[in-house]
C-alpha cells in the first residue's frame, strides 16, 4: 500500500518538476483476462460436486508502463479469483506483484522495486515471468547497471524473490545478491574493432543468504555460485559456452545432500544462406538453486536450467514435453535447417524447407561416496560423479524431421514425423510406469482461398503402447485476415487401455482481432494430468466448458 | 579508466566470494537433543498432509520422524490422509485412510499438492502451508516459547466394550483476547499398509509394501472444528480450569494399543494453535 | 483500497499522457543475432517506415508471418524502402537455434534477440506474433496481434499509405 502511494507521488512529482518534458511523457500498457466457465461432464467424470461451486475461474492482469525521458516506472496488477484449472492453487489472490521505477542513461541504469534479470544463459540467475504457466520469480530489490565504456556492462542486483502472494518477512526466505560483467572484446581492445573474429566474455557471481534454524542439519547460511561464459564468432561459425559452479547447497530439491553443483552448456553452430546447423551439449549436476532451501515445487528458482530439445508446437508432438532435471542430466541436441533452392527438381518453384532435429538426454552416473552411505542419502555428501560420463538411463529422446513446401500460390503443406522416447517415471514422477515410446506423424495443409481467406487443416496421429495409448487429432481453421478466425478440433484418445476413458476432447474456438486487441472464445474439453515433479504431487483435473480470453496492448 | 573498472570489478567479485561462502565440513547433522519435559514450554502441532499414492510423500514422513526424535513430547504429529492422493484406488491402495475432519481441513486450508504441512496452523507471509523442508525451522522458531495455555487429558479405556472416556482440563495462563476452541481427535500410530514411493533412500520404488504409517488421523472426536473452551460469551479467566468430557466407542478396525488422543486449543480468528497435548488411550 | 488507488493512478496518467500510438519505442538494450549488445534506439530507417515483429521458434504463426514478409521483402523495399526487424523472444533454451533457423530459412531482414523479454515487456506485448509499424520518425502508428494468411497485405497497405505510394 505504502509502495503504491510512493509510486503515485513519484509520478505526480515527476510531472510537476519536469514541465518541459510533459509532452514527451509516454504511457503504454496491456491488459489480459482469461476466464473459464465450467460445466459438469459425465464422460470425463466431472460432476457438480467436483466443481464444488467453483464454476468460474478468472486470471487477469493489467500492466502499465510510464516513461518520461530517462525516468520510467511501471506496475502490474494481477487477480486470480479463482485461478483457472491447471494453475497452482497458491496463485489465488490479487494485488500488485510488480511495481518498479527506473532511471536509465547511457552509462548507468538503476531499477528499484521488482525486476527481471538474466546473467548469461541464466545458469546462475534468471528471473522471469510466464503468464501462461503462472510462473513469476521476479526479484524485489535493486539493480544497478553500469556501462563505463563501450562494450563493458556490469550489473549488480539484490533482493528477495516473489513466492506467489506470500510476503517477504525476516527469515521467511532467502535473500539473493549477484554481480555480472560482460566484455565485448572487439569494442574494448584496441585494434580488434574491425576483426572478423568476435569475442564476448562474461563472468558472474550469485549468492543467497538464508538463516539456518534447522534442528537436524548444520546448513550453510551463505551459498554462492560462479559462472564464466564466452561467445566466439568466426565467419559463419558461432561458438558459445557457459560453465557454472555452486558450493554445497543442501535443500529439499536435492534431498539435503552437501555435494557441490556444476553445469555446462555449449553450442556450436554453422550457418549460411539457406543452410544452418547447430550442435548443443549440456551437463547438469546438482544445480537446483532456490532462494528457499525448504520449499518443494516449481517456485523461487534463482537459476534456470534450459531444456535444449526442440519445443514442439503441434498438439500431439507437444504432448510429452521434456523438462530439465536440475539434479542431474546430460544431453545433446543437433538441428539442421536446409532450404532446397528454388528452381531445382526438389525445390520446385518456391524452394522446399527441411528441418531435422535430434536430441537425447540421459541421467548422470552417480557413485556412492563410501561403502556405508547410500547414493543420495540426506545429510551426506550424496554421491560423486564423473564429469564426462553419461548413464545408460535415458530420460528423453526425440528425433524429428519436418518438410515445408509451398506447392503453388494456393496451397502450402507441412509434414512432420517424430520418434519419441519419454521416461514418464522420471519426467512426470510416475515411478513404475513404462517409458513411452511413440511415433507421431502429422500433416498441416493450408489452402489460400482468396488473398485474405484461407482454410488450414491439421491431421495428426500418435501411436504408442504405453501410457494412454494411441491418439488421433484433427483440426480445421478458417481465417479471414486480419480479423477473424474459426476453428474446430478434436483429439480422440481411441487407444486408451481403459475403454471408458476413450474420450473425444473436442473444442470449438473463434476469435476477433482488432489491432492489438484479441478476443477469443473456446468451448470444449481438456484432459486431466497428474504431475509429481519438484518434490510435490499435484493433480490437474479434467475440465469442460467455455474459455474466454481478452487481451489488449496500447 | 578501463583498468580502474577491471580493478573495481575484481575487488567486488573477490569480496563477494570471501563474504558469501559457507563451506560446511562434516558432520553435516547436528547432535541436537532438546532437554525434555520442561512443562512450562509451548508444545507444537505438526500436521503432515499426505496420501498413499503420493510418490513424493515418504521423505516428508522421514522428516517428521526425525523431528520427533529431536523434540520428543514437545512435538505432536498428526498425519492427515486427504485429497486426490489419499483417494482409494485399485488394490493394494484400496484402503480409505481419509476422515471427515481431515477432508474438511484439507479443503479449508487449500491443500492441493502433497506433501504439505502446517506447524501449529500459524501463518507466515500470509500462508499456513509449509513444505517439509521448512518444518524443522518453523518448529525451532516456536519451541522455546513459554506456554500460554495448558491442557491435561485423562482417558479411561474399557477393552471389552471398546468405550473410551476422555476428560480434558484446559487452563489459560494469562489474560487472552478473542475466542478459543478445543479440538480433539484420535490418531493411530504404526499402521502397516502400502505406500507409493519415488525416493530410493527411503524404500523400494515404486511401492513400499510394508510402509509404516505414523500418527494417522482416525477421527475428529468433536467434529472438524471442535467447540469453545469457554462456553457462552464469557471472558477467559486466567488460571481457571475449563473441563470437557467426551465419550466414544473405538472403531473395531483401530488397534487400541496404538491409539492416542490429541487435543489442541486454537484461536477461532486465525486458526493458530495455542497449545497441544497428546495422550495414549490406555496409559 | 488498492483498487481505488489503481483507478486513481490510471486516471492521473490518462489525463496527462498519450497512449502508445504516436510514441516511440522504448530504449532497451537487447542483443543482435551475434550476441552483441544492441540498443533499440538504433532501430531507424532514414526517415522511412519500419516493421517490428515479435516472434519465437515455438510460434508457428510467427514464422508463417515472417516467411510471408520474406517472400515480398525485396519488392516492398523497392517500392517503399520499408525495413523489417524481427525480434525473437526465445530464451536460453532455444537462442542457439535461432541463427541456424534464420539462415536456414533464408530470411533477409534483421533479426534481434530478446532472451529475457526486456523489449517485449517494455512494449507491452502479451501474445505473439505481435507486429508494430513505425513511421519515418520512429513513432508507432499501428500494431497488430496474431497472424492469418494474407494479413501481410493489409499491413503493407498501411506502409504504402505512410510513404504515399499507391
Amino acid at each position: 500500500m505504502r509502495k503504491l502511494f510512493l509510486f503515485l507521488l513519484l509520478i505526480c512529482s515527476s510531472s510537476l518538476f519536469a514541465q518541459d518534458f510533459i509532452n514527451s511523457a509516454q504511457i503504454n500498457g496491456s491488459f489480459q483476462v482469461d476466464g473459464q466457465f465450467y460445466r459438469p461432464d459425465d464422460a470425463l467424470g466431472i460432476t457438480d460436486s467436483l466443481i464444488a461451486g467453483r464454476k468460474i475461474g478468472l486470471n487477469g492482469y493489467g500492466n502499465i508502463t510510464y516513461t518520461l525521458g530517462k525516468f520510467s516506472a511501471g506496475m502490474r496488477y494481477e487477480a486470480f479469483l479463482t485461478p483457472i484449472a491447471g494453475f497452482d492453487p497458491q496463485q489465488e489472490g490479487n494485488g500488485f506483484p510488480y511495481l518498479w521505477a527506473a532511471y536509465n542513461t547511457e552509462k548507468i541504469g538503476v531499477t528499484v522495486g521488482n525486476f527481471y534479470e538474466q546473467f548469461g544463459n541464466g545458469l546462475l540467475l534468471r528471473t522471469y515471468e510466464e503468464w501462461t504457466l503462472g510462473y513469476d520469480n521476479s526479484l524485489n530489490g535493486m539493480r544497478v547497471v553500469l556501462r563505463p565504456t563501450k562494450g563493458v556492462t556490469i550489473k549488480g542486483v539484490y533482493g528477495s524473490q516473489r513466492y506467489y502472494w506470500q510476503k517477504f518477512e525476516r527469515n521467511s526466505r532467502g535473500i539473493v545478491r549477484g554481480v555480472d560483467a560482460e566484455f565485448d572484446l572487439n569494442e574494448t581492445v584496441k585494434g580488434w574493432e574491425s576483426s572478423r573474429v568476435r569475442l564476448i566474455l562474461g563472468a558472474s557471481g550469485v549468492s543467497k543468504y538464508q538463516r539456518d534454524a534447522d534442528p537436524i542439519y548444520n546448513l550453510p547460511e551463505n551459498v554462492s555460485g560462479f559462472a564464466g561464459r564466452a561467445n566466439l564468432m568466426a565467419g559463419k561459425f558461432n561458438f558459445m559456452t557457459e560453465y557454472a559452479y555452486k558450493i554445497n547447497d543442501p535443500s529439499a530439491a536435492n534431498n539435503f545432500i552437501y555435494k557441490e553443483g556444476q553445469s555446462l552448456l555449449t553450442s556450436l553452430s554453422y550457418s549460411q544462406k539457406g543452410f544452418g546447423a547447430v550442435l548443443q551439449l549440456k551437463r547438469v549436476d546438482n544445480m537446483s538453486f532456490k532462494s528457499d532451501r525448504g520449499i518443494s515445487g516449481n517456485a523461487l528458482d534463482i537459476n534456470f536450467i534450459p531444456p535444449i530439445n526442440r519445443t514442439h508446437s503441434y498438439s500431439l508432438t507437444a504432448r510429452y514435453p521434456y523438462a530439465s532435471q536440475p539434479n542431474g542430466e546430460m544431453g545433446l541436441q543437433f538441428q539442421l535447417n536446409y532450404k532446397i533452392p528454388k528452381g531445382t527438381a526438389l525445390g520446385g518453384k518456391y524452394g522446399t524447407g527441411i528441418a531435422l532435429n535430434f536430441s537425447q538426454v540421459n541421467d548422470i552416473v552417480r557413485k556412492a561416496v563410501n561403502d556405508t552411505t547410500a547414493i543420495g542419502q540426506e545429510g551426506t555428501l550424496g554421491y560423486t560423479s564423473d564429469f564426462f560420463a553419461a548413464s545408460d538411463h535415458v530420460f528423453f529422446r526425440d528425433f524429428n524431421v519436418q518438410i515445408d513446401k509451398k506447392i503453388n500460390s494456393k496451397w502450402k503443406a507441412v509434414v512432420q514425423y517424430m520418434n519419441l522416447y519419454y521416461d514418464i517415471a522420471t519426467l512426470e514422477g510416475h515411478p513404475g510406469e513404462e517409458a513411452v515410446k511413440a511415433h507421431i506423424a502429422l500433416t498441416d495443409i493450408t489452402w489460400k482461398i482468396t488473398s485474405l481467406k484461407s482454410l488450414r487443416m491439421e491431421l495428426q496421429g500418435l501411436w504408442t503402447e504405453q501410457d494412454e495409448g494411441n491418439w488421433a487429432a484433427v483440426m480445421a481453421e478458417y481465417t479471414i485476415a486480419p480479423k477473424w478466425f474459426f476453428a474446430l478440433a478434436d483429439q480422440y484418445n481411441y487407444g486408451h487401455p481403459d475403454k471408458d476413458m476413450q474420450n473425444h476432447y473436442y473444442t470449438f474456438s473463434t476469435g476477433y482481432i482488432h489491432d492489438a486487441t484479441r478476443i477469443a472464445l473456446t468451448y470444449g474439453r481438456q484432459s486431466e494430468g497428474v504431475v509429481c515433479v519438484g518434490g510435490v504431487c499435484r493433480q490437474v483435473p479434467a475440465s469442460s466448458g467455455l474459455t474466454v480470453t481478452i487481451t489488449t496492448s496500447f | 579508466m578501463k583498468k580502474t573498472v577491471f580493478f573495481i570489478f575484481a575487488l567486488f567479485i573477490s569480496l563477494f566470494t570471501i563474504q558469501s561462502c559457507d563451506k560446511i565440513e562434516p558432520p553435516y547433522k547436528e547432535n541436537n537433543t532438546i532437554t525434555p519435559g520442561e512443562t512450562n514450554k509451548r508444545k507444537v502441532l505438526l500436521e503432515d498432509y499426505t496420501g498413499h499414492t503420493c510418490v513424493n510423500c515418504p521423505p516428508a514422513g522421514v522428516k517428521a520422524t526425525e523431528l520427533k526424535e529431536v523434540y520428543g513430547d514437545q512435538l505432536v504429529i498428526i498425519t492427515v490422509h486427504a485429497g486426490y492422493f489419499a483417494t482409494p484406488v485399485a488394490a493394494p491402495f484400496d484402503t480409505d485412510f481419509r476422515t471427515e475432519a481431515g477432508n474438511d481441513w484439507n479443503s479449508f486450508f487449500g491443500i492441493i499438492s502433497n506433501p504439505k504441512g502446517m506447524v501449529s496452523r500459524l501463518s507466515e507471509g500470509g500462508s499456513q502451508l509449509v513444505d517439509y523442508g521448512e518444518w524443522g525451522t518453523r518448529i525451532g522458531n516456536l519451541i522455546d516459547e513459554d506456554e500460554l495455555a495448558n491442557i491435561a487429558i485423562e482417558t479411561t479405556y474399557t477393552e471389552s466394550s471398546r468405550s473410551l472416556q476422555i476428560k480434558t482440563s484446559t487452563k489459560f495462563l494469562q489474560e487472552m483476547q478473542g475466542s478459543y476452541n478445543i479440538q480433539l481427535c484420535l490418531t493411530e500410530d504404526s499402521i502397516v499398509a502400502p505406500q507409493r514411493n519415488n525416493t530410493a533412500t527411503v524404500g523400494p520404488v515404486p511401492t513400499i509394501e510394508n510402509y509404516v504409517h505414523r500418527h494417522v488421523l482416525r477421527q475428529g472426536i468433536n467434529g472438524s472444528w471442535g467447540e469453545p473452551v469457554v462456553s457462552g460469551n464469557n471472558a477467559i479467566v486466567p488460571g481457571q480450569l475449563y473441563e470437557h468430557n467426551f465419550s466414544i466407542t473405538l472403531n473395531s478396525d483401530f488397534n487400541a494399543n496404538h491409539c492416542s488422543v490429541v487435543a489442541f486449543v486454537y484461536s477461532t480468528a486465525d486458526y493458530g494453535v495455542l497449545q497441544v497435548e497428546e495422550k495414549h488411550i490406555s496409559e | 483500497m488498492k483498487q481505488l488507488f489503481f483507478v486513481l493512478l490510471l486516471f492521473v496518467m490518462a489525463t496527462t499522457l498519450h497512449a502508445q500510438e504516436n510514441t516511440s519505442i522504448p530504449n532497451v538494450t537487447i542483443k543482435t543475432l551475434e550476441g552483441q549488445s544492441f540498443n533499440t534506439s538504433e532501430i531507424t530507417n532514414d526517415g522511412k517506415p519500419v516493421i517490428l515483429s515479435f516472434w519465437a521458434l515455438w510460434c508457428k504463426p510467427c514464422q508463417k508471418e515472417l516467411d510471408a514478409f520474406n517472400e515480398h521483402y525485396e519488392e516492398w523495399q523497392e517500392e517503399t524502402g520499408v525495413k523489417i526487424y524481427a525480434v525473437s523472444i526465445d530464451d536460453s533454451r532455444s537462442t542457439a537455434r535461432v541463427m541456424p533457423l534464420v539462415n536456414g530459412k533464408g530470411w533477409e531482414f534483421d533479426v534481434l534477440l530478446d532472451p529475457n523479454s526486456d523489449l517485449k515487456r517494455a512494449m507491452n506485448v502479451n501474445m505473439i506474433p505481435h507486429t508494430f509499424l513505425l513511421d519515418g520518425n520512429g513513432k508507432i502508428v499501428a500494431q497488430h496481434t496474431s497472424y492469418f494468411e494474407g494479413a501481410e497485405f493489409e499491413l503493407y497497405k498501411e506502409v504504402k499509405k505512410l510513404v504515399g505510394v499507391n
